[in-house]
């Protein structure tokens, strides 16, 4: 079975687990990835209905194609049961082997265990008592014709009181909905950072597109930006060097789907932590000394863009994105010589690092 | 000369008081009136009319020479501190604070806006050199006093406010808040750069012209789009709303941008209450920049040619 | 009295140097009415004012230091520019994505979705050239193309001419036309992989425009008629490309004598042999087409040809970017005057292909005609806009007497040619369709839907796909055009991770 992988349950489901080899890692991934959507229909009985594909046994939507936006597969968990009953003839309710096999969703094992339950974090605790099977885009179109059709001889007997219910539910949504006299549509969510009309990039892209725009042509630094992100994007994840870890980053199979995170991390990678300062006065007789200096996180990445663009400009590609494209992969993989630029940077501070405390004790004389 | 100005007339009448407050010292040497040329020279310290009289003083009238202080002490205690009048102003306004510090206040928004003395205007009012600081400090007195609750605001406050209002009242006059028209639309104009944007904004599903092309045609980049319809899509309301807007003048970053600056101000005639929201998306903000004109003599608008001496 | 000195004398003293005399002596003094100019000018020049030099108002720009490295190789570039990657390993795969076939193709319920190409097509597709650099394939883990209505409807037409229903052997001829990035070239596309999975012969013009840009040989077809030319290393190019995608030729026998070649062809010759002898030899490869063209159109063989006849396959000709086959080329003609596009028979063959066939249709063993007109490259030709305009009239019933017929401006320029080509006088064939316009505008907003799922299926997007999400998406493309739509989804704009 080919691994499936849910991106949009997964934002804030921490990966736990990270394994040696790519496919390993992105399999754990996926299991882990839908671990937030245990099939069994949970507390909310509203979603129930909703839900109940998922357990079926799939008969009903085997004459036909699916559509593109009906979820044919069961869950990962489902089939790991169902392969090891196969495989194990075992059929408790808890299964063992696909633990070995594929990784056990973190709740599923919270679910079994009561007591790792209480002490998991408030995040993980909040998941389980969410309503599951809510995937962020509506996929519900298909599913609730079915539901329709299929419920509507089964349900008659509840009709009556679950129309008053939900009736009465209406009403309280309805009053709860009240608009604001000034407003014609539901109130806007509130605003993030990026919604500002000015900040709607995100803060690292924003600063590398505008350190590579020339002459005040922003299009076409966009254009060039966007052509290095693609870049990022389909070339193949990057070999990295030990001696030259990425700081912070997920495994490297992960990074080219998230092109920004990659670019981030590549460029927090190489900065430099310090300059140095030609300072005259310090030791007297007008002699310069050099004193190193630390920079803003902003200053920092600003470093090692500009060493990222000079070093893109001995290449041989043909055009400057295509470079600068090369260039980024480079740094990722340890090859490129900005690594070495800022180890030279950080050797020769910390050479000089006796001048950082007769700098401040001028700075003590003089206040 | 100098009576034309206020400035100059407040220093006549203090002169015309100083010598008023003097007057007794020539008054005890003269026991009779001075007639107006006599009095003409008038110098709180002149002795000039014993010098004209002479011959046996006066006898003395007890009754009136103990009325008459020994020593002669000024009106304000503030007298001898270069700006007393500025600071009886400031005296008195923190003394009327004090006594109504309790009262209930307003949040500093919601206050009428008074439109107090510019400090020009206030340094001829009071006919003193006060310091642009000090007048901060009396004006951050008068803000807070009129952030008292405009229901119990004490007739002492108000008075003592109305002292430092510039005549007539700027703020009276308010723009009428602009409505939909009969068929349920909204128009809105923004400028920006060069370009100025005219917005029709009328309940829809989420089309889009520009000069009668699409969006796409009118702006062949995506950044401009996004920006075109800012307003809409950072409220969630860009599937909700048809815009029909004709912009010229500019290039395409400044058309776009119009654009936005008129569909959002549009967008608030339709929803007022949207406004903070608006606000912090960053789309009613005018950006009011426009590009410096060059001068003679500048190559651009700045960049001078290079001198040469030989 | 007489003056003491010869006069002769004075007149002929020896010419001192000019220098030496004062200015008042010299011929300037003598011509010039003004003295002072005259005198001034000689100095000018010398000593101008020197304070103030850079009143200039030129702004010079800056040298940049010449670049070091050495510019990359001969056609480096081009290869760059013109490379097409069908596939990222780092997208993640779908694993219910359907592909193209013949129950899928038609099926209705899967509109808005996104069908992949089955990857043994994608040599043929690669073949005729039906991929163009900038369509986006590079960042899927396969290709893939959205069903949409007109899909749809180009799927039954399909289906219903390699059926064996009433609809068999239908010919239809259709123009596409659109806005920019509507899809009309993946319109074709889509075409072809149907084409190629009901086996049919697929036969493209993938670049017009090379036709008529004077880049390929020319020469005139004979002596006889000098004023047509042929192309035949286009020629050759275009039979190259058939053979490579279209395996069924290899199975086709010939069925009559064809003269022409350079050696006789055989009975039981392949007609993928018979196309090679034209790629083979570019100096034949017109003939060679045309005896493949024949070969292709044969309903039955000839005497002595009957052994191993196959009915020939249904064809699909698509050409892409009509616009440049409607004015002159670049070609010169003895004369030195341009020759029209019409006067090449390579364009004339294809054009031709639009009109009614007489007698039969000009496609004897049915298919499709895609022509498709190019927004973002193509030359301004008001008399083909007027003639598409006429082909959509006719298309909606409107006689070509009626008032609102759309007509030539009379004070313009107007190509006659053009004009007749999409005329479509005369009756048609009995299963020949007559000429439509087919106007592809943007997706709906449930085909925009599915298409973004697509993305968000391969871990491009990471957002939450809400109605809201999409509608705004949806007005932002102008009104879901679908290449404006994918510019949209691969965009970065935050780290939403």
């Amino acid at each position: 079975m080919p691994p499936r992988l849910n991106l949009f349950t997964a934002r804030a489901v921490p990966v736990l687990r990270s394994s040696a080899t790519p496919s390993a890692a992105r399999r754990s991934f996926t299991t882990i990835l839908n671990a937030n959507r245990p099939c069994a229909a949970t507390t909310n009985g509203l979603t129930t209905p909703l839900q109940r594909r998922c357990n079926s046994s799939g008969s009903d939507g085997q004459g036909r194609p699916k559509g593109p936006t009906e979820d044919p597969l069961p869950h990962v968990s489902e089939e790991a049961a169902e392969v090891s009953k196969i495989m194990d003839k075992k059929c408790d309710g808890a299964p063992s082997s696909p633990e070995l096999e594929q990784g056990t969703p973190v709740s599923e094992i919270l679910r079994r265990d009561k007591d790792a339950q209480k002490h998991a974090p408030k995040v993980m605790q909040d998941q389980m008592n969410r309503p599951s099977g809510s995937r962020s885009f509506s996929t519900s179109a298909f599913r609730m014709q079915e539901l329709q059709a299929n419920n509507n001889p089964s349900s008659s007997s509840d009709d009556a009181s679950a129309a008053l219910v939900a009736n009465m539910i209406a009403q309280v949504t309805e009053q709860a909905a009240e608009l604001h006299p000034g407003l014609k549509f539901p109130a806007p969510a509130e605003l993030p950072r990026t919604e500002n009309f000015r900040k709607r990039y995100d803060t690292v892209v924003d600063q590398f597109t505008k350190t590579i725009m020339r002459d005040g042509k922003l299009s076409k630094a966009q254009k060039n930006m966007s052509f290095v992100l693609d870049h990022l994007r389909t070339a193949p994840p990057p070999q990295i060097n030990p001696r030259r870890r990425l700081v912070g980053a997920p495994p490297a199979s992960q990074l080219p789907l998230n092109p920004v995170l990659y670019l981030t991390t590549i460029i927090d990678s190489v900065a430099p932590l310090l300059k140095l300062r030609q300072q005259k006065g310090i030791v007297g007789g007008g002699v310069s000394v050099q004193v190193p200096v630390p920079l803003t996180l902003r200053q920092r990445r600003r470093t090692a863009i500009m060493w990222i663009v000079e070093a893109s400009e001995k290449r041989r590609d043909s055009q400057f994105a295509y470079r600068l494209a090369n260039e980024l992969v480079a740094v990722a993989e340890g090859r490129s010589g900005v690594w070495d630029k800022r180890e030279h940077a950080h050797k020769l501070a910390t050479s000089v690092r006796s001048n950082v405390s007769a700098r401040s004790g001028t700075k003590n004389r003089m206040g | 000369m100098a009576w034309q100005t206020s400035n100059g007339l407040v220093h006549a009448v203090h002169a015309v008081r100083r010598t008023a407050q003097l007057r007794p010292l020539s008054v005890l040497s003269a026991s009779t009136p001075l007639t107006l040329q006599q009095r003409q020279p008038a110098r709180g310290y002149a002795t000039e009319g014993s010098q004209q009289k002479s011959g046996a003083a006066p006898e003395i009238d007890f009754s009136t020479f103990k009325n008459t202080p020994s020593r002669i002490v000024p009106v304000s205690p503030a007298y001898f501190s270069g700006s007393p009048k500025f600071i009886d102003h400031i005296l008195n306004l923190e003394h009327i604070l004090a006594k109504y510090a309790s009262l209930p206040t307003v949040a500093p928004g919601t206050a009428p806006r008074m439109a107090w003395f510019k400090l020009l205007q206030f340094r001829e009012v009071v006919g003193e050199p006060v310091p642009t600081k000090k007048y901060k400090s009396l004006l951050a007195i008068l803000q807070r006093l009129n952030r008292i609750e405009p229901k119990l605001m004490p007739d002492e406050v108000q008075n003592a406010m109305n002292v430092f209002l510039r005549p007539g009242n700027p703020y009276a006059f308010k723009p009428v808040p602009a409505t939909l028209d009969e068929r349920g639309v909204a128009r809105g104009k923004g400028k920006r750069k060069a370009a100025s944007a005219v917005v029709h904004l009328v309940e829809g599903e989420g089309e889009v012209r520009v000069n009668g092309q699409t969006l796409v045609e009118a702006f062949p980049r995506i950044h401009d789009r996004e920006s075109a319809t800012w307003a809409l899509r950072s409220t969630q309301r860009l599937d909700k709303y048809n815009v029909w807007a004709s912009v010229q003048g500019g290039g395409h970053t400044g058309q776009a941008e119009a654009v936005t600056l008129a569909v959002a101000r549009a967008l608030m005639v339709h929803e007022p209450a949207l406004k903070p929201a608006l606000r912090k998306a960053g789309v009613i903000t005018v950006d009011a920049r426009r590009v410096e004109r060059k001068k003679p003599g500048h190559v651009k608008a700045r960049k001078m040619p290079t001198w040469v001496k030989r | 009295m007489v003056s003491s000195f010869c006069w002769g004398c004075l007149t002929r003293l020896p010419s001192a140097p000019r220098a030496l005399l004062p200015p008042t002596l010299t011929a300037q003094r003598v011509a010039a009415f003004h003295t002072s100019t005259a005198l001034l000018a000689a100095k000018k020049g010398a000593s101008a004012p020197k304070y103030r030099q850079g009143t200039s108002m030129t702004m010079k720009k800056k040298k940049r230091p010449a670049e070091r490295t050495r510019p990359p190789a001969v056609g480096e570039r081009k290869a760059l520019r013109k490379r097409i990657v069908l596939s990222n390993p780092n997208a993640l795969e779908i694993p219910d994505m359907k592909e193209v076939s013949n129950e899928t193709m038609v099926d209705s319920r899967l509109r808005g979705s996104v069908l992949g190409l089955p990857v043994p097509m994608l040599d043929q597709l690669r073949a005729v050239q039906a991929f163009q650099p900038k369509q986006g394939w590079s960042i899927f883990r396969r290709p893939g193309t959205v069903v949409r209505r007109e899909t749809l409807e180009i799927a039954r037409l399909i289906d219903g001419i390699s059926g064996e229903g009433e609809e068999k052997g239908k010919v239809v001829k259709k123009i596409v036309s659109g806005a920019r990035a509507t899809g009309k070239t993946v319109h074709l596309l889509q075409a072809m992989s149907m084409a190629f999975t009901k086996e049919w012969v697929v036969i493209t013009v993938p670049d017009s425009q090379e036709l008529v840009t004077a880049t390929t040989a020319y020469a005139p077809l004979s002596d006889e008629n000098p004023n047509v030319y042929v192309q035949p290393e286009a020629t050759a190019a275009l039979l190259s490309r058939t053979v490579t995608a279209n395996p069924v030729l290899s199975k086709l026998k010939v069925s009559r004598e064809h003269t022409g070649l350079k050696a006789p062809v055989p009975a039981g010759t392949t007609l993928e042999d018979l196309a090679k002898m034209g790629i083979k030899d570019p100096a034949v490869s017109w003939n060679a087409f045309q005896a493949l063209w024949a070969e292709l159109g044969a309903k039955s063989a000839a005497p002595g040809f009957e052994k191993g006849f196959q009915p020939r396959p249904p064809m699909l000709v698509t050409v892409d970017g009509i616009a440049h086959w409607m004015k002159e080329s670049k070609y010169n003609n003895v004369d030195v005057q341009p020759i029209h596009a019409h006067d090449l028979l390579f364009v004339r063959h294809f054009l031709s292909l639009l009109k009614p066939g007489t007698g039969q249709s000009s496609l004897p063993n049915g298919g499709m005609l895609l022509y498709a007109t190019s927004a973002s490259n193509s030359p301004t030709i008001p008399t083909l806009d007027v003639a598409l305009k006429q082909v959509a009239a006719r298309q909606a019933g409107v006689r070509p007497s009626a008032p609102e017929f759309p007509h030539p401006d009379l004070y313009a320029k107007t190509d006659q040619r053009v004009l007749d080509a999409f005329d479509s006088y005369g009756l048609p064939a009995p299963k020949e369709g007559t000429l439509e316009l087919q106007t592809l505008a943007g997706l709906t907003r449930e085909e925009a839907r599915g298409y973004l799922e697509y993305f968000a299926h391969s871990g491009l997007l990471r957002e939450n796909l809400t109605d809201e999400w999409i509608g705004e998406k949806w007005s932002l493309a102008g009104g879901g055009v679908i290449g404006e739509l994918e510019r949209i989804g691969r965009r970065l704009r935050v780290n939403t991770a």
